[in-house]
């Protein structure tokens, strides 16, 4: 069984405890408007220009193939999506092993969205957890049917909500809430580990009132952790890389003040939030 | 800093480096003199004992620590005994940009009247020059090695705890009890012996008569000022009177009974890495508390002393080189180190209170010299690390960390005893010796890339237009070039070795150190010289550069296959005019060392092996072996000048890939990566290695930043790792600095096994440091 990646990422510092490798698998069923990894949502193995490497040299005339790809000398052009089998996978991940020994830390499957390829990490993270290694899934929580199955793998549940209000989730993500939150709830009854990740997007979901429909979900829920994640604006260029349109441009990322401001309000709920620098 | 450290410390700071004619014109004198008197050691402590009875005796206003080695601070003197510098050579140091020294009209018409004309083909260097063979000259000028007793006298050299507990009287009592077991009936060498152990004792009586002398400047500046000085003054009076004849009794007399011992062994020669003490922390921590208990000492007065002491340190410039070989290694640095924490002899852990105090001093004073080190142990705690760390991300470049637990099992598989080992570290750069027992003598670099080059080309240097190595053929398959590097690597460290048992006979016979000799055992024990075999340890070091570009170069090599050899060997000989499209391949599609790639780190493991066994264990002239270093300084900007375009990409001139560290801009998957293709190398085989990572200060802030810098040290030590050395800066400040150096006259860098001023670093220099990888944040 093969999974496809996107990026296999290691010094990793912000999906989990201590240094970590996070696997970025490729495929994703939402368009969040903000990504910053556009290239991880399609499935399928894309063809990529970096113009800043390019040196005009004319190997590639100009085609955007695979063949174009081995060919270019830069690296310019390149295929996004490596097929790779779990042992495979998990021999990459063990090289760090002595980083995630010495700091608690471990391997993270992010994306795209990793329960795209549920049994190919499912196995994976089985495998890495059998050799002792720390497992964290990060996910949007669809497909909602694949989510217990693979969580329950996993030492640690990175779980994104993105937003509240049903109607206004389809808007920025492409896709409706009812199944994340649903399972979200489900989850977090179940698994002894499932911390909520909320991007804060201004002008999207940055407002007081979804802010705390947020907290009040959360503080319902037992045990749940609460990371709020300040939106930045990196994905801008990838989309412009893909040639497709950024929808956010000019929106700036929230001050720090306005982040305390909002880690107050989930404190009126009991909820002490984490991520913030 | 108080109000005294702090002007002390500008006063430092603003001194500016000059020459010193005095030593030369004493030296110059006696040698005249006195000349076939007598025994050469007994001459040599005799001209010793005239330096110190002559040379001008400085004591600065405010000063608690006394002694330099210059007339005034930063006044350099020279070694025309050793190297004699030219009117030439006089006008370039005066003149240069970088590293400038001042000489005046008088002292080069000294050099040209007195000095030059007595030294020339006498001096040592001079007599070297004449007696090695044309091959070693060809392949020295081709720029395959390089040679440190070219230069400067070994030296490399630590002190243990040796003078805390004693004075020199007492080791004169060694000296005599040594010289009255001498067996002229049956030991041959007896005659030599006394004679050296003669030479022990008069350079002893000499440094006692310094210090006096010292005393007196301060009695006499005593009565002529304020009643506060005046105090001061007495009390550095009695200090130097004190020791360094007899053991120190509190703080005072322990920093200054070793600043003597310092002013001694570089006055003596001018040594490699001038001198250091070692574990200062740990010999510091009983007058520390003694004086704290008992209400002498306060941690402020400790502190004050200290920084006084630091001060010192950095008004000693290097000794500047003869010839125009600034490009091996321009730098003031004389590389002092202090070696932190580490490991007590009993193997406890040796951090202490002093090694607190020591860091905030190192973090508050912000001085090129001393520069200093942190022997990280397994049982160092995580909390003196993490000061350090702190320290560190400063930017300042130091200290730098070293694996105690593998320095230890390195002096171990070299022989040495377990509590030898333990009281050794690191000195100079990242060299692993036992302190005041051995003599670890670095011999010069050596160029990997330049050992490739020649196996592509049968021999032949392209820019020299000579056959320089052996003939090998024209090997197309990586085998193949493989079998041809080692060929010209072996006949090329034949070459070296052979010149380095000269020179070490000719120092041995001509210029011993019975100073020197009177501070490392067993030289009093055996009646022998430091140079001479004399120390318990004996290693000689060859320290080989570009391990980087070689590994990359190979790997292309092997994965263009044998068909491209042609078509890549021209564009190699072309520089790739022509070629881009080639060169951008082999920059950004081969398998690069430092991505944790095994394609490319298993070469780098076969070479390193074969490298450690063409030099490891090979007899030196000392009873001891030679080993294999990983340490480049700022050679490999050199050796890349002389090399031509490489097949990793590298155009003809540019910099070599420096210590262990990846090609400059290789490494593409993170510090880990780095890491762990670093820790491939068997470090513990190494007389040490040297890997340098630069961080852009935003991923190391807050706790979190000190974490991971804590977890990515310790991971790599369990690892085997020797040392790292973190560079905390950004690439803008540096172009920052670069385009306005007035305005950044503070900014110290790592460069290699030390830290610099970046303003006095060559453009080329500045420019790689700048290119060097960034870990960003992902």
């Amino acid at each position: 069984m093969k999974g496809r990646i996107f990026n296999l990422q290691r010094f990793s510092l912000h999906d989990g405890p201590g240094l970590r490798t996070t696997v970025f698998m490729k495929g994703c069923p939402l368009r969040c408007a903000w990504c910053h990894n556009p290239e991880s949502q399609s499935p399928a193995m894309e063809a990529a220009l970096q113009e800043g490497l390019c040196i005009r040299c004319g190997t590639c005339g100009g085609l955007r193939d695979e063949a174009a790809a081995e060919a270019c000398p830069t690296g310019a052009r390149r295929m996004l999506g490596r097929d790779v089998g779990v042992e495979e996978l998990v021999e990459e991940v063990q090289r760090d092993r002595i980083f995630f020994d010495e700091s608690g830390g471990g391997v993270t499957f992010s994306g795209g969205e990793p329960l795209v390829q549920a049994p190919f990490v499912g196995r994976a993270l089985e495998a890495l957890r059998a050799r002792g290694v720390h497992t964290a899934l990060d996910t949007c929580g669809l497909p909602a049917e694949r989510l217990a199955e693979t969580a329950a793998r996993a030492d640690l549940v990175l779980f994104d909500l993105k937003h509240m209000d049903g109607p206004i989730h389809r808007r920025w993500t492409g896709v409706d809430n009812g199944e994340i939150l649903a399972g979200l709830a489900a989850l977090a009854r179940t698994h002894p580990n499932v911390r909520i990740r909320v991007p804060v997007v201004p002008g999207v979901n940055d407002d007081d009132a979804n802010m705390d429909a947020t907290a009040r979900f959360a503080a319902a829920l037992p045990g749940a952790a609460v990371d709020l994640l300040p939106y930045h604006g990196t994905g801008a260029a990838k989309f412009a890389r893909l040639g497709r349109p950024y929808a956010l441009d000019g929106v700036e990322p929230p001050s720090p003040g306005r982040m305390r401001e909002l880690a107050g309000r989930f404190g009126n709920h009991g909820i002490k939030v984490g991520g913030l620098p | 800093m108080n109000e005294r450290t702090a002007r002390l410390r500008q006063e430092s700071l603003d001194a500016v480096p000059s020459l010193s004619p005095e030593r030369a014109q004493l030296v110059t004198a006696f040698h005249r003199e006195h000349l076939g008197r007598h025994a050469v050691p007994v001459m040599r402590a005799l001209a010793f004992e005239h330096l110190c009875r002559h040379k001008t005796v400085w004591i600065g206003e405010g000063e608690l620590i006394v002694g330099e080695r210059g007339p005034r601070p930063k006044a350099v003197p020279t070694y025309p005994e050793l190297t004699c510098h030219s009117v030439e050579d006089l006008r370039i140091l005066d003149s240069r940009p970088m590293t400038r020294y001042r000489v005046d009209d008088a002292m080069v018409r000294v050099y040209e009247q007195e000095i030059i004309p007595y030294w020339r083909g006498r001096s040592l260097r001079d007599q070297i020059w004449a007696a090695l063979p044309p091959e070693w000259h060809g392949a020295y000028e081709a720029g395959v090695f390089t040679e440190f007793m070219e230069q400067r006298a070994p030296g490399h050299t630590v002190l243990d705890g040796k003078i805390y507990t004693r004075g020199l009287r007492d080791f004169q009592e060694d000296i005599r009890r040594s010289d009255a077991a001498l067996d002229f009936e049956r030991d041959p060498a007896a005659v030599d012996k006394r004679a050296q152990l003669e030479a022990m004792r008069i350079s002893c009586d000499a440094l006692i008569l310094l210090a006096e002398r010292h005393a007196l400047e301060a009695e006499r500046q005593a009565a002529e000022c304020d009643p506060r000085r005046r105090e001061e003054l007495l009390r550095v009076a009695a200090v130097c009177r004190r020791v360094p004849a007899q053991a120190p009794r509190d703080f005072q007399e322990a920093l200054q009974y070793y600043w003597f011992c310092h002013q001694g062994v570089i006055t003596e020669l001018n040594g490699w890495d001038a001198f250091s003490p070692g574990h200062l922390d740990q010999h510091l921590l009983p007058f520390y508390r003694a004086g704290l208990r008992d209400g002498s000492l306060t941690r402020e007065g400790a502190r004050e002393l200290l920084e006084c002491f630091f001060v010192k340190f950095n008004n000693h410039t290097a000794p500047p080189k003869v010839g125009v070989t600034a490009a091996e290694s321009g730098t003031y640095t004389d590389f002092a180190n202090l070696n932190l924490a580490g490991l007590l002899p009993d193997g406890s852990d040796g951090s202490n209170e002093v090694t607190e105090l020591l860091l905030e001093i190192i973090e508050d004073m912000h001085l090129l010299q001393p520069s200093s080190n942190m022997q990280v142990s397994r049982k160092t705690p995580d909390a003196v690390l993490k000061r350090a760390l702190r320290v560190i991300r400063r930017g300042y470049g130091f200290p730098s960390l070293f694996n105690a637990d593998a320095v230890v099992e390195e002096q171990l598989r070299q022989g040495k005893s377990l509590e030898d080992a333990r009281e050794g570290g690191c000195s100079g750069c990242v060299e692993v010796g036992a302190f005041g027992k051995e003599a670890y003598i670095l011999t010069g670099y050596f160029n990997l890339p330049k050992m490739l080059e020649l196996a592509l080309r049968d021999g032949m240097d392209l820019r020299t237009g000579r056959q320089l190595g052996p003939r090998t053929g024209r090997p197309a398959a990586c085998e193949e070039v493989l079998a041809a590097f080692e060929a010209q690597t072996r006949h090329f460290l034949d070459v070296k070795i052979r010149g380095n048992q000269l020179i070490e006979r000719i120092y041995a016979t001509r210029m011993p150190a019975p100073f020197l000799s009177v501070l490392t055992d067993d030289c009093v024990k055996r009646g022998l010289d430091y140079n001479a075999g004399g120390a318990r340890y004996n290693n000689t070091f060859i320290q080989a550069v570009g391990i980087g570009t070689l590994t990359d170069s190979l790997a292309a090599i092997r994965a263009l296959g044998p068909s491209a050899m042609p078509g890549l060997l021209a564009a190699l000989d072309a520089d790739f005019a022509g070629e881009e499209a080639l060169r951008q391949r082999l920059l950004h599609r081969m398998p690069k060392y430092g991505n944790d790639d095994s394609a490319a780190d298993d070469l780098m493991v076969r070479v390193f092996g074969f490298l450690f066994r063409a030099v490891d264990g090979r007899p030196n002239g000392k009873g001891g072996a030679y080993r294999l270093e990983m340490l480049p300084t700022t050679c490999h900007v050199y050796f890349g000048q002389v090399c031509l375009a490489s097949a990793d990409g590298r155009k003809a001139g540019e910099p070599v890939s420096e210590g262990i560290s990846p090609v400059q801009g290789a490494d593409r998957s993170g510090p880990t990566a780095v890491l762990r293709s670093a820790g491939k190398m068997d470090h513990v085989k190494t007389g040490g290695t040297l890997l340098n990572m630069k961080f852009t200060p935003d991923l190391l802030a807050g706790e979190d930043g000190i974490d991971r810098l804590h977890h990515l040290v310790r991971s790599y030590f369990k690892m085997d790792g020797h040392h790292v050395q973190f560079n905390v800066v950004t690439a803008r400040t540096l172009r920052e600095a670069q385009a306005d150096p007035g305005g950044h006259r503070d900014l110290i860098v790592r460069v290699a096994g030390y830290s610099d001023y970046f303003c006095d670093l060559s453009r080329e220099l500045q420019d790689e440091i700048i290119h060097r990888t960034e870990h960003q944040d992902f």
